[in-house]
């Protein structure tokens, strides 16, 4: 199987009326770049063992997920492997320790798709491709319109949803075996889950412990995830989505910094950026944490100079050590001189936590 | 005749115990551990021509901090799955980061025969 499409052996659920019916909606909207952390391929079906079954549906210990206005929470185990930047419609993928376990998928809507026979149609897909499989509606849900499937010692548990107010389409889908207890998870799960804002509208992101909020009119434009070492960028759009002024803000994350972290900031500063003219550091203090700020523009030849076109930068860093983690936040674009959104913010997690709905 | 390795199925990946080999030196120099692996005599390492040229008879492999807990973990009692949990919790890092960063250390370990992986008291080649 090509680990690059998103096309799973579930099926498929959104059937609205511009979706071809013989492919997965969201192969597409995830044909592009994906990043992955799984080293192996985690689509082999899989038997849990006992040690697994209490580990993978285990609520005690969890995380809040934030990814394009959508918000809900997963056990802190799980780790998103794929992922889509695409606002209108794309999906997320997360496993466990051993297999793949949750799927998101959204897809904005300007009307409200009929869920009902959204479902029968899932339905009906489910028993054509295994005419013993058990399917079952599941009740108690709210706004969510769910299903149950039982085939061939696999269970496939999905749900559907439509958001009014943000005109979304959401669709969630958890693969369990027959042996273990999945209802309770699923209706934990499906009542931590919130839509939030329109994915190109999300003003906070939680994903691969980067949590942080974003000034409106910033849309995410990458995101390089290596182990200890995530990144997401960000950057400034107008009203029909064009960037303006080049202006980025990229958050980058390194853990291990105590095997490797020396204490030199700027150090550090002219490593990452070694060709950047850095013109000033400075200090100052970011949340809690002491940080190094430096600004400085990049070359660039006199024609462009001329023209405003010439990069200019500010880098913060600093370390967390109650993470055991090190954040360099950049913000760069054409304006002289650089600017500071005033709206981003970093949350280091033991400082700023972030409760969930119905939470105090 | 040597037999074939059978094809180990990824989800047990986790399950595997390292297990260090015991002709391996260990040799500690300030926070560097050095791993020393036996090399095999060849017939003319003997004889005339190993009187004449200096040949190896062990190589060496340098660990930092970091390899250094990994491989003390290796103790044949422990699963990559608890190796890496360990590892985890103590530098905060995810699960699934320590995990990638685990086992591509012990892959190379392997490579250069320094542990082997035992799954169900039988000894895979990785």
């Amino acid at each position: 199987m090509n680990n690059h499409t998103m096309v799973n052996n579930h099926g498929q659920m959104f059937h609205g009326s511009e979706q071809p019916r013989h492919a997965h909606p969201m192969a597409r909207a995830t044909g592009e770049k994906l990043d992955y952390l799984a080293l192996f391929d985690y689509t082999r079906t899989w038997v849990p063992n006992a040690l697994t079954l209490m580990s993978s549906f285990n609520t005690s210990s969890d995380e809040i997920v934030r990814w394009m206005g959508l918000r809900f929470r997963v056990p802190l185990d799980w780790e998103m492997v794929r992922h889509s930047k695409n606002s209108e419609k794309g999906s997320l993928v997360f496993v466990d320790r051993r297999r793949e376990r949750l799927e998101v998928h959204w897809l904005d809507c300007q009307n409200e798709p009929d869920l009902e026979r959204m479902v029968d149609n899932q339905r009906s897909l489910a028993l054509k491709q295994d005419p013993e499989a058990r399917v079952e509606p599941l009740r108690g849900l709210g706004a969510w319109r769910a299903l149950r499937i039982t085939s061939r010692g696999s269970v496939v548990s999905r749900a559907v949803r439509y958001d009014a107010k943000t005109k979304r389409l959401v669709e969630v889908v958890i693969s369990s075996s027959e042996a273990e207890e999945v209802d309770e998870f699923f209706q934990w799960y499906c009542r931590h889950f919130e839509v939030e804002a329109q994915g190109s509208q999300a003003l906070r992101w939680a994903a691969f412990d980067i949590d942080v909020s974003i000034p409106s009119g910033y849309r995410l434009c990458v995101a390089e995830i290596k182990p200890c070492d995530a990144a997401l960028e960000f950057e400034e759009v107008d009203a029909d989505g064009e960037p303006v002024l080049a202006h980025r803000v990229r958050v980058r994350r390194l853990g291990l910094v105590d095997s490797w972290f020396t204490g030199d900031s700027k150090g550090l500063i002219r490593t990452h950026a070694p060709k950047l003219r850095i013109s000033a550091f400075s200090e100052l203090t970011e949340g809690a944490h002491p940080a190094t700020e430096a600004s400085g523009v990049y070359p660039a030849p006199v024609i462009t100079r001329l023209r405003g076109r010439q990069v200019r930068t500010l880098i913060r860093l600093w370390s967390c050590t109650a993470e055991n983690a090190l954040y360099e936040v950049s913000s760069s674009g054409y304006r002289r001189p650089p600017i500071w959104p005033t709206d981003l913010k970093v949350h280091c997690r033991p400082y700023d936590h972030d409760p969930g709905p119905g939470e105090a | 005749m040597t037999r074939a390795p059978e094809k180990l199925d990824p989800s047990q990946m986790l399950d595997l115990v390292p297990a260090a080999n015991h002709a391996v030196r260990a040799e500690h120099r300030g926070q560097t551990l050095i791993l020393y692996v036996p090399i095999r005599e060849r017939w003319w390492m003997r004889g005339p021509l190993g009187w004449l040229l200096p040949f190896r008879r062990e190589k060496g492999l340098a660990l930092d901090s970091l390899g250094r807990e990994v491989w003390e973990a290796c103790d044949g009692q422990r699963t990559i799955e608890q190796i890496t949990e360990g590892f985890a919790q103590r530098h905060r890092v995810r699960f699934h980061e320590a995990k990638l960063s685990v086992v591509t250390f012990l892959r190379s370990l392997v490579e250069r025969q320094v542990v082997v992986l035992v799954l169900n008291q039988r000894e895979e080649a990785s």
